[in-house]
């Protein structure tokens, strides 16, 4: 019988993380230990996690592909998918249909370079997946740095992670809080990093982009505002990568929702250049 | 060889008695003063005097809901069911344009990863078209390259010969497998009237440049001409449901705490929360561009990613419009602009 | 008609309205929408018995909402739409100035039988219109008193079928339904930013086009409209599936009649009885 495109992989939840009040990790296994040897995928990618009973939500792979047997995927509770994927507990069952989407070119153009990873508040994830992939493989790269912002103190995801990059000697972090996001009411305590938001910071941060990689990722707003600073910084539009977010439902190219122009994102993104961007009609 | 001939009332033999067996079998059927393709059984009068079905022939292999997932939910977790295999089926009534429409959707659902839901089902239908006899104002098959006696698309093709008979032709060899099983009802006796009339490509004019489309799409894709193209529309689905070739779908989940079933459902980009993300923000919010949307994937999209037009000039999203879009008076109109070089 | 055209050109060139929404015609036996921003575009407007689309529903368009002041072309059912946005507060009566039609009847537009009149036509109780910033045309046939109670006959046949032969009469209709909501675009009353068959938390109603999807949704709509429809057939012209749906409407309608001894959009003061509550309201359902 003809195989069903459709059908997804059994997962089992490993762990639960909560990053913020709305936003979770979820670290996922397969039930079938014959899947988990056949499964790979590159940074970049993502899939479609489901809720049974609910149904199918899109998110990126948030983990490195360098590490095998799991998967992360890291999302904020916004409707019912979501809401049913909140409340999942460690041994529970979900779904998952992937690897899907090309990706981020990182044996083929990005080693020997310098990296100057960008995000905003939960856009972080999708850069973290590539983020990890650069460390797991440290000495094929040049510099590392990392600019990343959000809202509020609270709203700052991978918390632990965030202050191994900023212990790391190899790594230059810079982090930023929205003005007002370092309350005690946000749970912060003596804040050390910078304030303001994430495209002036990166702008005062003296990164040198000539030559260099850029990934970015963020909201619309976020992006629009970055896009030309990185421009200044130095950076060659081909080498800005980003990872656009739309829409999805089947993730095959079939459903007809996630394209702008002939640029379907599930299909020919979700990566893609600031070069490529410039090409596509303002219709995101 | 012999004129394979056979009339309405072998026909409707021939239809009840497939459809008493594991076939499907789709046929024109009468409902409320307009004829419909829908899926009959052994007794279903079968209705042969109309022009052209409300609904199109997609239905048959792309049906309104069908479900791609079945589970079950218990103490040691979730089971996941298959569906079972697609049966074969038996399409008759649609015109060549709703034949040609089949060959278009398979590259779609054959992009990269197969759907087996469509590909496999499409693969088990025999498609019996009828040449047209007529034609009304909507009708712009020859504009883009297709006839009103066309065969690409169908395993046999009927062409009249009288108002009760028509004429057999096997296009395929799965067409001409059908007639030799089914050899003992195609062999009527009517003779041709001269009298009747039926419709070449000439009788059809071709209305615009179908190649002048993309290209004034790509370079006017912010003009303000797509405001007043669209100002009436009112942002239904009646046109994408009742287009032969538009395929958008959504995918949901139906369940209890035990049980459940994913389905894949009609849907459509003209829908105003067709791209509304849980964030509230909606790339398409407003009507003009939801309708460009539909517009420019037909006459651009589709042709950048598979080189052909996802369109055969039916002309049913004309008719069935409410406010009163016409297709052909729009692509007239940008054809028109693309010449004079206007915006 | 001349009259029309005059009329526009003066509400445009003189900057009284920067938009009028009327009718042109579209082939030999069809009219359908314009709408007309410049005074010289105005020569295309018509108005005749294919008039039959209620304009009433662009008004809560964004773009129309966003116009300094908008001109509309409307019959007496139509203007019994306006009349009811205004009193649910999605226009105002400075914001619409309205051409009023004397009008005797219109066909229902449907093919392939587009010469039959409107059903809601014989019973129609505003062929002049009467509210408007000024009326057009030759004066139409006398209208049905006011105080008439109207009793259609469909309706009255289905209220005489028993409960199992209306249960299969309406099953066999609504499974035809193909979910588009040409119904609730066409309508002018459905103008929710978000309708009840878009949310998702819950789902309240199944988005596929089966059985139960399909009931609950013209079910559901139905009864949204109970009190607030006005009759004016569109719903029921522009469904793909030929579903009878003033049907339903109309039972609803004579419902309400019975009940709240209501008809909508007659009268600017009054308000839907479905919509709004008043202390003696009667309370015997409360047990």
């Amino acid at each position: 019988m003809s195989e069903n495109i459709y059908k997804p992989y059994l997962m089992k939840v490993a762990e639960v993380r909560d990053e913020t009040p709305d936003i979770k990790t979820l670290k996922l296994e397969f039930r079938d230990p014959a899947e988990a040897e056949k499964f790979s995928f590159k940074a970049g990618q993502f899939g479609l996690y489901s809720a049974f009973g609910a149904g199918e939500s899109t998110f990126c792979i948030a983990s490195s592909p360098t590490r095998k047997g799991y998967i992360e995927c890291t999302f904020r509770v916004a409707g019912r998918v979501t809401s049913q994927l909140r409340d999942v507990n460690p041994g529970d069952t979900i779904g998952f249909r992937g690897p899907y989407g090309n990706t981020f070119p990182v044996e083929e153009k990005f080693t020997g370079k310098s990296i100057t990873f960008v995000a905003g508040g939960i856009a972080l994830p999708p850069v973290r997946c590539v983020i990890w992939n650069v460390l797991d493989m440290r000495n094929k790269f040049k510099d590392i740095n990392i600019v990343y912002g959000a809202k509020t103190y609270q709203d700052l995801v991978y918390k632990d992670e965030l202050q191994q990059w900023q212990d790391a000697k190899d790594i230059n972090l810079i982090k930023t809080l929205d003005p007002g996001g370092d309350k005690a009411e946000y749970g912060c305590n003596n804040w050390d990093g910078k304030m303001g938001f994430v495209p002036t910071v990166l702008k005062e941060s003296g990164i040198n982009g000539k030559g260099g990689i850029a990934v970015l990722c963020g909201p619309p707003i976020m992006i629009k505002l970055s896009l030309p600073v990185l421009v200044e910084l130095g950076f060659a539009k081909e080498n800005i990568y980003t990872t656009l977010e739309n829409k999805m439902k089947c993730g095959l190219g079939k459903c007809g929702r996630c394209n702008v122009g002939s640029f379907y994102v599930c299909k020919h993104g979700p990566v893609l250049t600031a070069a490529d961007l410039e090409t596509m009609p303002d219709e995101f | 060889m012999a004129e394979i001939i056979i009339n309405r009332e072998k026909m409707t033999q021939l239809l009840h008695e497939i459809a008493g067996g594991e076939t499907e079998v789709f046929a024109p059927v009468l409902k409320e003063e307009a004829a419909y393709i829908t899926k009959i059984s052994q007794d279903t009068p079968i209705h042969y005097d109309f022009f052209i079905t409300v609904n199109s022939v997609k239905e048959a292999i792309f049906p309104r809901y069908e479900p791609i997932l079945k589970y079950k939910i218990d103490q040691e977790g979730v089971k996941l069911e298959d569906i079972p295999p697609m049966k074969p089926i038996v399409l008759f009534g649609g015109h060549p344009c709703d034949a040609a429409s089949l060959m278009l959707m398979e590259k779609l659902f054959g992009w990269d990863y197969n759907d087996h839901f469509y590909l496999d089902r499409r693969n088990k239908t025999i498609v019996i078209t009828l040449a047209c006899n007529e034609f009304d104002k909507d009708c712009f098959c020859t504009s883009l390259g297709y006839s009103p006696h066309g065969e690409i698309g169908s395993d046999i093709l009927l062409e009249s010969i009288s108002k009760e008979a028509w004429k057999a032709k096997a296009v395929t060899d799965r067409g001409k497998a059908f007639l030799e099983k089914h050899t003992a009802l195609f062999n009527a006796t009517e003779k041709p009237d001269p009298a009747f009339k039926t419709i070449q490509d000439k009788d059809i004019p071709v209305g615009f440049d179908k190649d002048a489309v993309k290209p004034w799409i790509k370079e006017n894709f912010e003009s303000e001409e797509w405001k007043k193209i669209t100002s009436k529309c009112w942002s239904c689905a009646a046109c994408t449901y009742v287009c032969p070739t538009c395929h958008c779908f959504d995918i949901t989940d139906d369940a209890s705490m035990w049980s459940g079933i994913r389905t894949k459902n009609w849907d459509a980009c003209t829908m105003p929360i067709f791209t509304l993300h849980a964030s509230q923000h909606n790339p398409r919010e407003a009507y003009y561009q939801r309708y460009r949307q539909r517009i420019a994937h037909k006459y651009s999209y589709y042709v950048d990613l598979f080189k052909v037009i996802s369109c055969t000039g039916c002309g049913r999203c004309s008719r069935v419009c409410g406010a009163g879009m016409n297709i052909l008076e729009i692509l007239t109109r940008i054809s028109n602009l693309a010449k004079k070089g206007g915006k | 008609m001349k009259e029309i055209i005059d009329k526009a050109k003066e509400l445009l060139s003189q900057g009284t309205v920067d938009l009028v929404i009327g009718y042109e015609q579209c082939g030999d036996k069809q009219c359908r929408p314009l709408f007309v921003e410049k005074p010289e575009e105005a020569d295309k407007l018509v108005f005749n018995e294919y008039c039959v689309h209620n304009l009433a529903t662009y008004l809560t368009r964004p773009e129309v909402k966003k116009t300094k002041r908008v001109a509309i072309v409307a019959k007496g059912c139509d203007i019994r739409a306006i009349i009811n946005l205004i009193t649910e507060n999605q226009s105002t009566r400075e914001h619409v100035y309205i051409i009023g039609m004397n009008c005797p009847g219109v066909i229902s537009g449907k093919a392939p039988n587009p010469t039959k009149h409107h059903a809601k036509c014989q019973y129609c109780k505003v062929r002049a219109p009467h509210i408007s910033d000024v009326t057009l045309g030759p004066t139409p046939p006398e209208s049905v008193p006011m105080d008439k109670t109207i009793i259609h006959q469909d309706v009255e046949e289905l209220k005489n079928k028993t409960k199992e032969e209306r249960w299969a009469f309406w099953k066999a209709q609504l499974s035809k339904c193909i979910r588009c909501y040409a119904c609730r675009q066409a309508c002018p009353m459905c103008y929710c930013n978000r309708c009840i068959v878009d949310l998702n938390t819950p789902q309240w109603i199944d988005t596929r086009s089966n059985l139960r999807g399909n009931l609950d949704w013209n079910i559901v709509r139905a009864y949204h409209l109970s009190g607030r429809c006005i009759d004016c057939g569109e719903c029921e012209r522009v469904c793909p599936a030929n579903i009878p749906l003033m049907l339903l409407n109309r039972t609803l309608q004579e419902e309400v009649k019975e009940k709240f001894n209501f008809e909508s959009g007659y009268d600017l003061e009054a308000c839907p009885p479905l919509t709004v509550f008043e202390k003696d309201d009667h309370e015997n359902f409360i047990r």
